[in-house]
């Protein structure tokens, strides 16, 4: 058995680690990398909510038998659900800020955010 | 049993920390899909197998390469 | 950007840091109201709102809670339900096995809709963006890579279109199957240098699977007064033909993922050709 505090505690120090990084870098690519790095966390924590202690996967199967009122085998699965499409979502939003920070560097020809803007 | 799940957390944590101090962005993109990978491991272990597939399919595998084909069209140095 | 500057705000991020650490913490270790712990290791799923979803008695609780108010929120386990058998349970509220998937397609199929949207447009966006820009040529790739991506790819194919038809029986459903194809895709795109994505044909295929999602709601909505309501009888639990639309609406997902997943790789990598 595995508790749950051992997944809320990773969860927690990775969003801090992610947090740290986008306030610190200044390259612009090291920052999106730790944005990633935070949506990743607040997924393991999401997931960590649902998790029950010695419940199942929640798929109905031969082995599982049924499931009914008195006998709830499985795992918070609303949770699971919201994540299987924030991952995707996030997948998108990451392509779309690195075309954008491509485009910065075409522009002022360096990664670094604090040389960025004003003249050329 | 659980003292491997502890060391597989310690790996990830520190997966973590390289990806955001080093200087070299190939080196931080790859520390990235490695943490997605155990991440998604640990998801697995949560009984969560279907956000496990699709953060192994996604974290490890396009994530990775997009943020390769952005370090190649930019560069890969951080600099001063 | 002097060096004493960046210590001094490296010091205040790392400050700001722990003192959000030790907020997090202590709310997963101490009392949060009245004495009462947060209840982090002996989760019941009777006391949350899943309850309904993993029993398939929505309709009921909905039901339940318009004529009984609020007592309902003291106890969830009035509400009426039946037991679920794996291969006899027949017609139920919708008949996937997978209660991620039902959850996904059926429950919060509008949902999902708005989220396939947030993809396209984020993929639009990138495809906009990303013109006339041009990469570094790459190294051509060995004979072993060009041979095994060949080799690979139909399988890989295969894997995909495999996870988002079993969706509602097995782990997966359309976005993972989605992610797959895109990363057979991409295999392609590094293991083989003369192959060309077809941006043309991959947008074209897009967007008939985005009508058909669209269509497939609003037969819903002309049949069960309802948009996105589940039109198809649900078959016995356990089946491949079970769960009615659901893996209907899964197929149209995986490949609508697939496509706008392998463009944006594709669009991002594209650069080589010119030079």
């Amino acid at each position: 058995m595995i508790s749950a505090i051992l997944f809320y505690s990773t969860a927690f120090v990775l969003f801090l680690i992610g947090l740290f990084g986008v306030l610190t870098r200044k390259n612009i690519i090291k920052i999106l990398v730790s944005l990633s790095i935070t949506e990743t966390a607040v997924n393991l924590f999401l997931i960590a909510v649902g998790y029950i202690e010695g419940a199942k996967a929640p798929i109905l199967t031969k082995t599982i038998g049924s499931i009914s009122i008195n006998s709830l085998k499985f795992v918070d699965p609303l949770p699971q659900a919201l994540v299987l499409t924030a991952i995707v979502i996030g997948l998108g939003t990451t392509a779309l800020s690195l075309t954008i920070a491509i485009k910065l560097y075409k522009n002022y020809k360096t990664l670094n955010i604090t040389k960025m803007g004003g003249k050329k | 049993m659980i003292i491997l799940l502890y060391l597989v957390i310690l790996v990830l944590l520190m997966s973590a920390i390289c990806a955001i101090f080093t200087k070299d962005l190939l080196v931080s993109v790859v520390a990235l899909g490695v943490n997605s990978l155990i991440v998604s491991a640990l998801f697995f272990l949560m009984h969560a197998p279907d956000v496990a597939i699709t953060e192994a399919a996604i974290g490890a595998g396009l994530s990775t390469a997009i943020y390769v084909f952005a370090i190649r069209h930019t560069k890969r140095q951080e600099e001063k | 950007m002097k060096k004493t500057e960046f210590i001094t705000g490296s010091f205040i991020a790392l400050t700001l840091v722990v003192l959000l650490g030790v907020f997090f913490f202590q709310a997963l270790f101490q009392p949060l109201y009245e004495g009462k712990v947060m209840p982090v290791d002996n989760v019941n799923l009777k006391n949350r709102l899943s309850l309904h979803y993993v029993l398939k008695n929505v309709h009921n609780a909905s039901k339940y809670l318009a004529s009984h108010g609020k007592s309902y929120f003291n106890n969830r386990e009035l509400v009426p339900s039946r037991k679920i058998t794996f291969g006899e349970s027949k017609n139920f509220e919708e008949g996937s096995a997978n209660e991620v998937t039902s959850i996904v397609v059926n429950y919060r199929g509008f949902d999902t809709l708005g989220e396939v949207t947030v993809l396209f447009i984020s993929i639009i966006g990138l495809t906009m963006l990303i013109g006339g820009v041009v990469g570094k040529k790459l190294r051509q790739p060995s004979l072993i890579v060009r041979t095994g991506s060949r080799f690979l790819f139909p399988f890989i194919l295969l894997f995909g279109i495999y996870i988002f038809i079993h969706g509602h029986l097995t782990p997966g459903g359309g976005f993972p199957g989605g992610a797959v194809i895109a990363s057979g895709f991409l295999l392609l795109l590094l293991g083989l240098e003369s192959y060309k994505f077809n941006t043309t044909a991959s947008k074209i295929v897009e967007s008939l699977a985005g009508l058909t999602f669209v269509s497939i709601g609003l037969v819903g909505l002309f049949a069960k007064n309802s948009f996105l309501a589940n039109f198809i009888p649900t078959g016995t639990i356990g089946f491949l033909y079970s769960a009615g639309m659901v893996a209907l609406i899964y197929i149209v997902i995986g490949i609508k993922v697939g496509a706008e997943l392998s463009t944006g790789v594709a669009e991002l990598k594209e650069g080589d050709e010119n030079d």
